[in-house]
């Protein structure tokens, strides 16, 4: 059924979604609910060629954030407690992952775990977003001396690796899930602060930036009403390259031993747990690591597609 | 040479087509102009000539033939052998479009290595016909010339680059979308002199898009008037001027030749000073230790409820002056006094209580208004900042300000990314107005606008400057703008103050040779011969 040229449509996307032959089965009333919600929101065609790595992507991201907000749902097993009759079961129908020393179920384990590394990392994330976006737009605006002084902190916080900064910050106060999530976020400082300097530099030499200052708005209004929001959108794309990083590390730490105390579930200790059972039960680390590739590949996936959105 | 039939493009997403219906003939050694303004379907024109519409246009109807050949449907590998050999495209803007990491002699020589012809030209023949093309379009020492880089030039000769490259291969069609929009005037007029003597010599066909009636009708043999994607008037340039047959070309030549302002206001006691700039000097430093002198010794003053004029071209310290006079930037030398109080380098709580008093209106009102923000918030900002009035009355004096620059109520919820550039720009003169100000300074207010909505925001300026009394300070580039706008005038060059005085003596009769240069070269002498013809003929009212 050839539907010819679209002349409604707004996007290059939606060209292709014209074009695709796919969508031309589908009845009309359905293309026109995935062009309107879909494609001209978000510049994708879902399942198509180009983008099915996207939409797999997206699913990844809205599987986890289930995970972290409402595990309960998901899974009706105990995470914390286990049936020691069913230890070391192999991946079954009734058990996702299979089931681990105690007997309790992996999957389950692996999704209550979620909660705490995501939630971490958004912590982690925050800090780093709102102290380096802060630090990198003053230091923009104000340049000379105050610029120097603090872009050469950023530079001290990345000549030290975010990994270490972290430990470094564990050891001194101790283990914990979000002791690791202040350490992550002091390292994720510096990364925010870069590109939210650049951004300020470029905002604050457009007009509007002295107009503002001759309606005779205060300096900090000036800062924060006009040069902040202008340059939030590369700060926003790199939000997600960070939460994937943050993910990692945290995780990373959680291996280490440094994370939150058995039997608490986290990705991490998930997998440092399995390690020494390899040979007998390979689920135990494989799978909980495989969750752990596919959230990271998802979510730098994700960052991707936003900076070519905001074109950083 | 060049043939259009009833040519029709749609773009994607927009009914309503770009280009309606289409005719246009251009012979060999014919200048042709497509006069409109943005957004009339001339720039579409010409870019389906050349074939380089955007994936999402597409040519619902018509014929483009080039030297009897149709062009329109061919693909892209053969429109790829007709650019550059058969039709030459000059881009708009000279800045960007160079390559700024190759030299001139590379970027020349890139057409002739790209279109090779019967035989193989070696390095020493290329670089002769590369010399040969820079002295055709008017560049001096051409051998230099080829082993700079395109930021060693000045605008008007990377544009006649940009010629140069476009005519390499003696194109049969040569076109011009916007050339000289981004020049300086006298800069301007040498370059479309580049343009009329490769018509007459090389009997080549140029088709000349341009908003600038005024440019057209100089240099144009032929024009045609685009608005809203279709064509309202064609013909002689002459005809067109003489006998324009559709209202908005007779709107177009009115705009194009604004009337002066003399005779309008009534020259009264000599009133008090309210800017006066004292031996002003700035000076920046750049490179190793060189120094740039780009405001020298300048001094002026202007009077209460007049407007004085800053003229000059690129380079001339102009919009420095305004900075300094704002406050924005610090003088090396001099003062500056506004409503009787200096206000050399103050800083703080004091620089922000002079800004009550003096306000400004930028050249591009695009960038001038802060996009996340609405209208209302944009025109409440001085009004909060200043605390000016109750909370409770800022809604209504912002409803009056947008009826004194006379847009509708319904505006203020939009963003600027919604608003046209004339609509902007009403929007930044009701906030430069929103604190009462006595003096407003128009740093190049009306240069980033089309040329009749620029005849409406001059209205709207004169207007305003009767009902409340304002005192302006323009700053341009635009001779014919100031001509109609200001009561006095100060002409500048590289920094110092050259001629000054009433508009009237200043325009009429020139004392320095610049101040006669400049106004020789502005565009327009035919309008205005023929202004003034008419004007000899009817009885004055």
């Amino acid at each position: 059924m050839n539907v010819g040229p679209n002349l409604d449509a707004e996007t290059d996307a939606e060209v292709d979604f014209g074009r695709s032959q796919r969508f031309q089965q589908l009845p009309s009333v359905w293309r026109i609910i995935i062009r309107r919600l879909a494609v001209r929101r978000t510049g994708m065609v879902p399942f198509t060629g180009s983008d099915v790595v996207n939409t797999l992507a997206l699913m990844m991201l809205g599987v986890v954030v289930v995970w972290t907000l409402v595990p309960g749902w998901v899974t009706t097993h105990d995470p914390l407690v286990g049936d020691t009759a069913e230890k070391f079961l192999p991946p079954s129908l009734s058990h996702w992952f299979g089931t681990d020393r105690a007997g309790r179920d992996t999957f389950t384990r692996v999704v209550h775990g979620t909660h705490n590394t995501v939630f971490g990392a958004i912590i982690s994330t925050v800090i780093g977003l709102s102290i380096g976006s802060t630090i990198g737009v003053v230091a923009g605006v104000a340049r000379g001396v105050s610029d120097a002084v603090l872009m050469r902190l950023v530079d001290v916080l990345l000549a030290i690796p975010g990994f270490l900064l972290a430990l470094c910050v564990v050891s001194a106060f101790g283990p914990g899930t979000a002791k690791i999530a202040i350490g992550v976020g002091i390292a994720a400082i510096a990364p925010f602060a870069r590109v939210a300097r650049s951004e300020a530099l470029r905002v604050v030499q457009l007009d509007f930036v002295d107009a503002a200052r001759m309606s005779g708005a205060k300096p900090a209004t000036v800062l924060f009403r006009h040069v902040l929001l202008n340059s939030a959108g590369p700060i926003i794309a790199l939000i997600p390259i960070e939460l994937g990083a943050t993910i990692l590390s945290i995780a990373s730490l959680g291996f280490l031993g440094y994370g939150a105390p058995p039997p608490e579930p986290e990705w991490g200790t998930l997998l440092s747990e399995g390690r020494d059972f390899l040979a007998r039960a390979w689920w135990l680390t494989s799978l909980p690591g495989l969750v752990v590739l596919c959230t990271v590949l998802a979510v730098s996936h994700a960052s991707r597609w936003l900076q070519r959105q905001f074109r950083i | 040479m060049l043939a259009i039939e009833d040519l029709t493009v749609y773009y994607r997403g927009n009914s309503h087509p770009a280009v309606r219906s289409a005719h246009l003939t251009v012979s060999a050694g014919e200048v042709v102009a497509v006069i409109g303004e943005s957004g009339s379907g001339k720039s579409t024109l010409s870019k389906a000539v050349i074939g380089l519409l955007p994936k999402t246009a597409h040519i619902a109807r018509g014929r483009i033939r080039i030297d009897e050949q149709d062009i329109t449907s061919l693909s892209e590998r053969e429109l790829v052998k007709l650019r550059g050999r058969v039709i030459g495209l000059v881009p708009q803007d000279p800045a960007t479009s160079l390559d700024p990491v190759q030299p001139i002699g590379a970027q020349l020589t890139e057409v002739f290595r790209l279109h090779p012809l019967n035989w193989r030209s070696s390095r020493a023949e290329l670089h002769e016909q590369a010399a040969a093309l820079l002295e055709l379009v008017g560049i001096d020492h051409p051998e230099q010339r080829l082993r700079q880089y395109p930021h060693e030039l000045s605008g008007g000769m990377k544009q006649r680059v940009l010629i140069a490259i476009a005519f390499g291969l003696r194109p049969k069609l040569l076109i011009a979308d916007e050339p000289t929009s981004a020049l300086d005037v006298t800069v301007q007029k040498q370059v479309l002199e580049v343009f009329d003597r490769l018509a007459q010599q090389t009997g080549t066909a140029v088709l000349f898009v341009t908003h600038n009636l005024a440019v057209a009708c100089d240099h144009a043999q032929r024009a045609i008037v685009m608005r809203d994607g279709r064509v309202l008037d064609s013909g002689a340039v002459d005809d067109l001027v003489v006998k324009p047959k559709h209202n908005y070309t007779r709107e177009l030549i009115r705009s194009a030749f604004k009337p002066g302002a003399q005779g309008e206001r009534v020259p009264s006691l000599p009133a008090e000073a309210v800017v006066e700039a004292v031996g002003l000097t700035k000076v920046f430093g750049h490179g190793s230790g060189q120094q740039f002198k780009a405001v020298d010794a300048v001094s002026f003053a202007v009077e209460a409820g007049s407007t004085f004029a800053l003229v000059g071209e690129s380079g001339s310290g102009k919009s420095t002056i305004a900075r300094l006079i704002l406050g924005l930037a610090r003088p090396d030398a001099g003062s500056v006094r506004v409503a009787g109080r200096d206000v050399t380098n103050l800083a703080g709580e004091a620089q922000r209580e002079v800004w009550r008093h003096i306000q400004l209106v930028h050249q591009n009102p695009r960038v001038a208004l802060d996009p996340r923000f609405t209208v209302k918030q944009i025109i409440a900002e001085p009004l909060n900042a200043f605390d000016i009035g109750s909370r409770a009355q800022r809604p209504q004096r912002i409803a009056e300000l947008l009826d004194q620059v006379g847009l509708p109520r319904s505006i203020e919820q939009r963003r600027p990314g919604e608003l046209s550039g004339g609509q902007q720009q009403r929007v930044a003169i009701a906030r430069a107005l929103a604190p009462r100000p006595r003096i407003v300074v128009l740093d190049e207010a009306l240069s980033a606008l089309d040329v009749v909505t620029q005849g409406r925001i001059l209205d709207l300026l004169q207007q305003l400057q009767h009902e409340l009394n304002l005192t302006y300070l323009f700053i341009s580039h635009d001779l014919g703008l100031v001509r109609s706008l200001s009561d006095a005038v100060a002409v500048l060059r590289h920094g110092r103050l050259i001629e000054t005085g009433s508009t009237r003596q200043v325009f009429d009769y020139p004392r320095h040779a610049y101040t006669r240069a400049l106004l020789d070269a502005t565009p327009g002498k035919r309008l205005r011969q023929h202004q003034e013809s008419l004007a000899a003929l009817a009885p004055s009212s």
